[in-house]
Parts: structure tokens; sequence; C-alpha cells
């Protein structure tokens, strides 16, 4: 059987004094759309970001526990680098660099990489933007900068510049959360089609976009779990049976 | 209450009169000195290449040269100051620890703060010599045998302005919405990659700070006077010495009321002088704020 796409063990994050995480322990198998709900402020952004290591980006943050991603442990192996290279990234704001072109947003990602160059990366961007289903509305401007499309466009270029690095675990923080309702349907179409080829770990604090798009989940709050395994189950537990799960977390701790 | 508001805006109000009055006063005195030798000399008191106040009755009087001298010294002291200040901009930011950080912050600091005079003596007692020593003269047709050129006072207006610039381009890389770092990091852009992504997103404001830098080369004086050699050169060649326009006024102002018309034409270099460094110093002001009202998108 194939490892699971992430695993964490006892993963606890703090920025500073405060602590964000507490010892989460979560599986998310390969080839599902895994999704991380719970209100504002219970650590879903950071558990994504500590999948990813983007976490250490901030000053003060601190990392302890076991992540496991695609099979290797990204605090501690040396492989690690390969390993989150196959893991992209969405954003809860549309953020293409404003001051590069349609076509250089999609292209960074690989030319960073030195995945291609010339033809091979006009397929690439061509390809990715196919995938983002924006392809036939920027195909006579790929010079433009991004910054000319509309805010549903540049969630759309901003998947697809994520997708130009070929990942096989996508992180989506959030992707609907600042767009209008047509624009986020858009959105949520297209996190269906890539889910046939790509996991994917989607926050969001909407309980019927996570009943909608996935099939497994985890339900956080204040930085623990509540609650691990099939949506529908997670979705069902009442208010008070969240209390109690936190209770006894605590207690265990 | 009402009234110590009312007394505190008329008080602040007045302080701006006063120094705007004064700017015009400084304005309309050069304008009127320099009245005499534009009328006499018209165009040719830019174009002209001879400057020569020991005439029997009335000198000739063109800053050609001294404009180019003005013009190279600030080209490459921008220059100097943008490289160094990008330079400890990316480092400071993407390789430096901590402390470093800290450390090179007050260092500049400090740097910014010292009287141009102390750079000017150090560009004398220091640079100059290194440059005679390196034979960097030899490479000119008309070489500085002392070390003083155009290039050894851009060199030490450079490193004056360094801080000053870089002070402009790390605010802007600061300003950088956090979310584009993430989002490079994302795609695995580290150190100089994430770097030159960053830097093209700021690039107005290192626009900016190399017009505020030039604004700023092309007035300063002090350094220029002691290190570029004071010749009546067209300055081909950066170790050459030269004359900038403000060097010209500092080493002939004091004895101007010697020769007729000296006054008048350094009056005009001045008013030059004071035309080009705030035309440019305006629109650097104007691209920084720019970029600043974009949220750090330059």
């Amino acid at each position: 059987m194939r490892e699971p796409a992430v695993r964490t063990r006892e993963l606890s994050v703090w920025y500073g004094q405060s602590q964000a995480l507490h010892s989460v322990s979560i599986t998310v198998p390969r080839g599902t759309v895994y999704a991380v709900l719970g209100p504002s402020g219970c650590g879903k952004s950071t558990l994504l970001r500590a999948i990813n290591k983007l976490v250490l980006l901030r000053e003060g943050a601190r990392v302890e526990g076991l992540v496991e991603v695609l099979g290797v442990d990204v605090y501690r192996d040396h492989s690690a680098e390969e390993a989150l290279s196959r893991v992209g990234m969405v954003f809860q704001t549309p953020n293409p660099f404003p001051h590069l072109s349609i076509y250089d947003n999609v292209a960074i990602g690989p030319r960073l990489r030195g995945m291609a160059k010339g033809r091979e990366l006009d397929k690439l961007v061509r390809w990715a933007l196919e995938k983002a289903a924006l392809w036939d509305e920027v195909k006579d401007r790929l010079k433009s900068p991004a910054s000319s499309l509309s805010g549903g466009q540049q969630q759309r270029l901003c998947i697809a510049r994520a997708l130009a690095t070929m990942p096989e675990l996508l992180l989506m923080d959030e992707p609907t959360a600042n767009l209008d309702p047509v624009n986020a349907a858009k959105i949520e179409e297209l996190i269906k089609e890539l889910s046939r080829e790509v996991t994917i770990i989607l926050v969001t604090h909407d309980a019927e976009q996570a009943k909608r798009l996935a099939s497994t989940g985890v339900l956080l709050f204040m930085g623990r779990v509540v609650s691990e395994g099939p949506i529908s189950s997670i979705l069902s537990r009442s208010y008070s049976s969240i209390i109690q799960s936190l209770v006894a977390s605590a207690r265990r701790q | 209450m009402r009234r110590s508001i009312d007394v505190i805006y008329l008080g602040v109000a007045t302080a701006t009169a006063i120094v705007i009055a004064i700017a015009a006063a400084i304005v309309l005195a050069l304008s009127i000195e320099s009245s005499g030798v534009l009328a006499r000399e018209g165009l040719g008191f830019v174009l002209s290449p001879r400057w020569s106040p020991s005439e029997e009755r009335y000198g000739f009087y063109g800053v050609a040269l001294p404009l180019v001298g003005t013009l190279a010294v600030g080209v490459q002291a921008t220059a100097i100051a943008i490289a160094l200040s990008v330079a400890a901009v990316v480092y400071l930011h993407e390789y430096a620890p901590r402390r470093v950080r800290e450390a090179i912050g007050i260092a500049m600091f400090a740097m910014a703060a010292l009287p141009t005079v102390v750079f000017g003596m150090w560009g004398l007692s220091a640079v100059a010599p290194l440059v005679r020593e390196a034979g960097l003269g030899s490479l000119c047709a008309r070489g500085s045998p002392t070390g003083q050129s155009v290039f050894t006072a851009a060199l030490v207006v450079g490193l004056m302005l360094t801080p000053y610039a870089s002070s402009v381009v790390s605010a802007a890389y600061d300003a950088v919405p956090f979310t584009y770092v993430e989002a490079l990091h994302s795609l695995g852009a580290m150190g100089f990659e994430r770097a030159r992504v960053l830097l093209g997103m700021v690039k107005r404001s290192i626009a900016a700070a190399a017009l505020l830098s030039f604004g700023r080369a092309v007035g300063e004086t002090t350094i220029v006077a002691l290190t570029i050699g004071s010749a009546f050169n067209l300055p081909l060649c950066p170790f050459e010495p030269a004359h900038t326009v403000s060097s010209l006024i500092a080493s002939q102002y004091g004895n101007a009321f010697l020769y007729p018309g000296l006054t008048s034409a350094l009056s005009a270099a001045a008013l030059l002088l004071l035309a080009a460094s705030a035309a440019t110093t305006a629109l650097g002001a104007r691209i920084a704020r720019a970029a600043v009202a974009r949220g750090g998108e330059a």
C-alpha cells in the first residue's frame, strides 16, 4: 500500500510564546480532496503552512513533531527539498506577481526549478492554463500583465502557476474566500477536475463547500484536532460532543 | 483647547510661510544676480566650454565643461550608490543573520549621519592615494597625477549616498506584501532567486532611489571640491580631474569680487544647479510616493 500524501504526528507549532497547533496528528490519503475545517483562528492555515514549511518564514516560528510529505520527513530528511518541490500551493487572496506577464507568472515555477525552457516551456504553460480553465480567456494576451485579469481569473492563474510545477500534492488555503459566487463555483469545478490527478488539501471554513468537494478531512478547534475521518461523519457531530473531545484532548496533554 | 489648536496651527503655518519665503528669496536673489551674465552670454553660458574670468574688461563664462563633469559625477555616484544599496538590501534581507542585520543597520545609520566634510577628507587622504597608487590615471590621456579625479569624487559621493539609497530600497522591499514572499517560497525560490523577483516588484522604488540620489549627487559640494581635482577638462575618462558646477562655485566664489561678472556667472551656475537638483529630487520623490501608495507593488 502506498504511503499517505501527508502524515503528521504530534505536530505542534509556536509563534513566539503563542502555541498555534497542539499535537496535531492527521493522515491525508493519496488521490483525495482532504478538507481542513474549523472556525477562524483555529490553526487551519498554520497546519497547511507547516506541511510545506512556509511557517518557518515567520519570525519566531517553531515546529515540533513529525510531518511526512510524500513519504519524506520534511523537517529532518535531506531529501525534504525534493519532496517539497512536488507540492504546490494556492493562497486565499489571489497573488499573481503584478509586474510579470500572464505567461511569466505561469512559467516562473518551471524556470526556477529548471524544468523546461523554449518550446517545452510554452507547452507546459499552455497545459497549466488549460488545466486551470483559463487558456481560452488569455491565449491572445499572454504578454499582458497579470494585474489586468479579474479576481477570479487571477485565482485561476495562481492555480495554473502551481500546476505548472507538476505537483503531486496541492495545498489550497481558502481559495474561494475572496471571490464572488460565480467565480467561486468555477474554482470548485476546477478542484473537482484536478482531484482526479492530484491530492488536494483544502482549507475551508465553509462546511457546505467541504461536503461538495472533500471525501475526508479534519475538524480543528483552537489548534487541536476535534475529529478526523469521512467528511459526513465529521460534520454530523454535535457541538457538545466537540466540546467533550476538546476537554478530553486537553486532559491527555 | 480650541484656542490652543488655533495657536499651534498659526505657528506651523507661519513657520512654513517663512521657509517658503526664504526659498523664494534665494531663487529671486540668484535670478537677479545672474541676469547680467545670462543677458551677456545667452545660451553660450550653458553651451560654451570657455571659462575665463581674467579677461581685460569682462570675462568669458561658459559652464559646459563643469556641467558635463556634474553629469559624470552624478551618474557614476548614483550607479555606485544603487549597486551597493541593492546588494546590501539583498544580503541583509535574504542571507544575513538577524544580529548581522541589526549591526549593519546601525552602521548604515551612523554613516548617514556623518558630515560630508568627513567623507571629503577621507576621500582626499585615503581614496585619492589609492587611485594614484593603483596607476588608474595612466589609463587616461590626461590622467590625474594626484588621484583626484571624477571617479574618486563619484566613488566617495556614491558611498556617502549608499545609506540614503538603501533606506529607500529597503523600505520598498519590506513593504512587498508577505503573500508574494510565501508564493515565491512555495515555488521553490530561495535567496537570490527570490530577491530577483522581489527586486522586480520594487523597481519603481529603485528608480526613485536613483533619482533622489542623483539629485543629491549633483548638488554635493564639499566632497567633490576636495576630491575631483578642479580642472577645466571634458571628463571623457573617469580618472581625469574635472570640475562640477558645485566644485566650481566652491573654488571660485571666495575671490569672485576680483573679476567683473564672475559673481553673476557663479550665481547663474548655482541657479542651474538648483533647478537640476530640484527637478530630479521632485521626480524621485513623486515616484517614491507612488510606489508607497501601491503598497510595495512598485
